[in-house]
């Protein structure tokens, strides 16, 4: 049962680096959409790089930290294929009004914990795939209305019904936009888990 | 239908029946006083260098961005051009895409069949019914002939490169070192009148129509674009939202926009040179007399 866990680099994709990959995958992407959407200001942000793309990732520490706990829960979540969705919403501070709505839809092989060995993709291609999703991500300014209020965000994790609920985690509705767009964006796969996302955002009532 | 079989057999559930977590506590946000600042109007943050009183007021956001994948890395190739009837046109990689302002249209011009040739620059002449693309192996000139069916334009291709003038009779040239030296030099004599020292790499430089000011785009470590005064050398704006090198600027026949083309394949809008209305009508008044004496001289 000795699946070595350094299997991404060598041996191809096992169930354990899937799982790191695609928590990777939503802290940077959430730190994208937070720069990108204004939640947070600008000079709050620091450059790195990753995905062969310079991503802005946060530097306040509160944040960081709520970060980590929630990306640290989905890697073990992921890994026991027991996480279907990830949910970033964004409302209003002044009326709790929901804005707008990053939907991340996963799809979990379970037959990924059997011992049948790493799976045949390439961390470059996996990446290639990364990096064009991200990149709508920030494409997607050029059509999302402005956030005119002060916005706070919320994570939502949607998971098997019978899962017990962790210390420091509570149920919670799905918080839908009442007279929403959609958008479809790209999604990526590791043969194990595939992410498919999506942002919905109030209908432009005005002129 | 298999895909939906994985999801449905492998996932063994159905959405509608998840349960949905988040951690406890308030929902995040920025600490009290930020304002969001794509909210662009009246925004009361000084910016460093642009604190003169009657300076205007530039948007540190772009209007715009346009997706630009496969655009080439490479700052000696002019991969965008701006014409005068409002089509911006794009080179990525081995086609040329034209993009329309107003209506927000995308047309396909052109791909070149020959394997690993691109196109290596882009020039409208300045009725912009013509395009001329220039081409990797510039032996060869390309000749076919396509159909705009929205604008009933057709747009012969041919090689030829468009040259600029500056207003003044200066023209600049910039270096692409990393202390790199902004020189104003007169066409008649090669003398240096002031130097700027930029922070950054300088890839590429266009003049403002509207004011008495250009800009230029950089590389690493901002990607930024710096609007300065001329000719006081002082920075009036610097834009940023590139997360790598500029390529290529090219302005709006309006004169009001700068569209900035970089290695992070997007193509940025900036509506940096915005004119008030009553400057407007003083140098309309002023162009309309100069175009009735173009129009002569091209017959």
């Amino acid at each position: 049962m000795a699946q070595h866990q350094l299997g991404r680099e060598h041996q191809g994709i096992t169930l354990r680096g899937s799982a790191e990959l695609v928590a990777e995958f939503f802290s940077y992407g959430i730190n994208s959409i937070l720069y990108q959407r204004g939640i947070y200001p600008p000079e709050t942000f620091t450059r790195v790089q990753k995905y062969g793309l310079t991503l802005l990732v946060t530097t306040d520490p509160e944040l960081t930290n709520y970060l980590n706990n929630v990306t640290e829960q989905m890697k073990e979540w992921l890994y026991k294929c027991i996480v279907q969705r990830l949910v970033v919403v964004i409302s209003s501070i002044e009326n709790n009004e929901v804005l707008e709505r990053w939907q991340f839809d996963i799809e979990c092989d379970k037959t990924a914990k059997d011992d049948n060995g790493p799976r045949e993709k390439s961390q470059k291609a996996i990446q290639d795939e990364i990096r064009s999703v991200i990149r709508q991500i920030t494409a997607t300014v050029t059509f999302l209305p402005l956030l005119e209020s002060a916005c706070a965000f919320d994570l939502l994790i949607y998971t098997d019904k019978d899962l017990a609920v962790p210390e420091k985690w509570e149920e919670s509705g799905p918080q839908f936009i009442t007279n929403s767009e959609e958008v479809r964006l790209r999604s990526f796969t590791t043969t194990i888990h595939k992410v498919n996302t999506m942002v919905a955002y109030k209908r432009d009532s005005g002129p | 239908e298999q895909q939906k079989a994985w999801a449905v057999n492998l996932n063994g559930f159905d959405v509608e029946e998840a349960k949905i977590l988040r951690l406890s506590g308030k929902p995040q946000y920025a600490p009290e006083g930020y304002q969001n600042n794509l909210k662009v109007l009246y925004s009361q943050k000084v910016t460093p260098g642009s604190s003169r009183k009657n300076s205007r007021y530039v948007p540190s956001m772009p209007d715009r961005i346009l997706d630009a994948p496969e655009i080439r890395n490479d700052y000696y190739l002019n991969l965008i051009d701006w014409s005068s009837r409002n089509f911006l046109a794009v080179a990525l990689d081995n086609s040329v895409y034209l993009w329309n302002d107003v209506s927000g249209e995308i047309i396909q011009l052109l791909q070149i069949e020959h394997p690993d040739v691109y196109v290596s620059s882009l020039s409208w002449i300045k009725e912009g019914n013509y395009l001329a693309v220039g081409t990797s192996n510039a032996e060869v000139q390309v000749s076919a002939e396509v159909k705009l069916n929205l604008w009933g334009m057709g747009t012969k291709i041919w090689l030829a490169q468009e040259g600029c003038k500056a207003p003044n009779f200066s023209c600049l040239v910039w270096g692409r070192t990393v202390h790199s030296q902004l020189q104003r030099a007169r066409q008649t004599q090669a003398a240096c009148l002031t130097c700027v020292t930029a922070s950054s790499q300088v890839c590429s430089i266009l003049w403002s129509t509207n004011y008495k000011e250009f800009v230029s785009g950089h590389g690493f470590a901002q990607n930024q674009l710096v609007i300065w005064k001329y000719p006081s050398m002082t920075k009036i704006a610097e834009l940023q939202g590139h997360t790598a090198r500029i390529l290529n600027l090219t302005m709006s026949p309006d004169g009001t926009t700068v569209a900035s083309a970089a290695a992070d394949e997007t193509l940025r809008l900036w509506r940096c040179f915005e004119m008030d209305p009553i400057k407007k009508k003083e140098k309309e008044k002023a162009n309309s007399a100069k175009t009735s004496i173009i129009h002569q001289s091209i017959r």
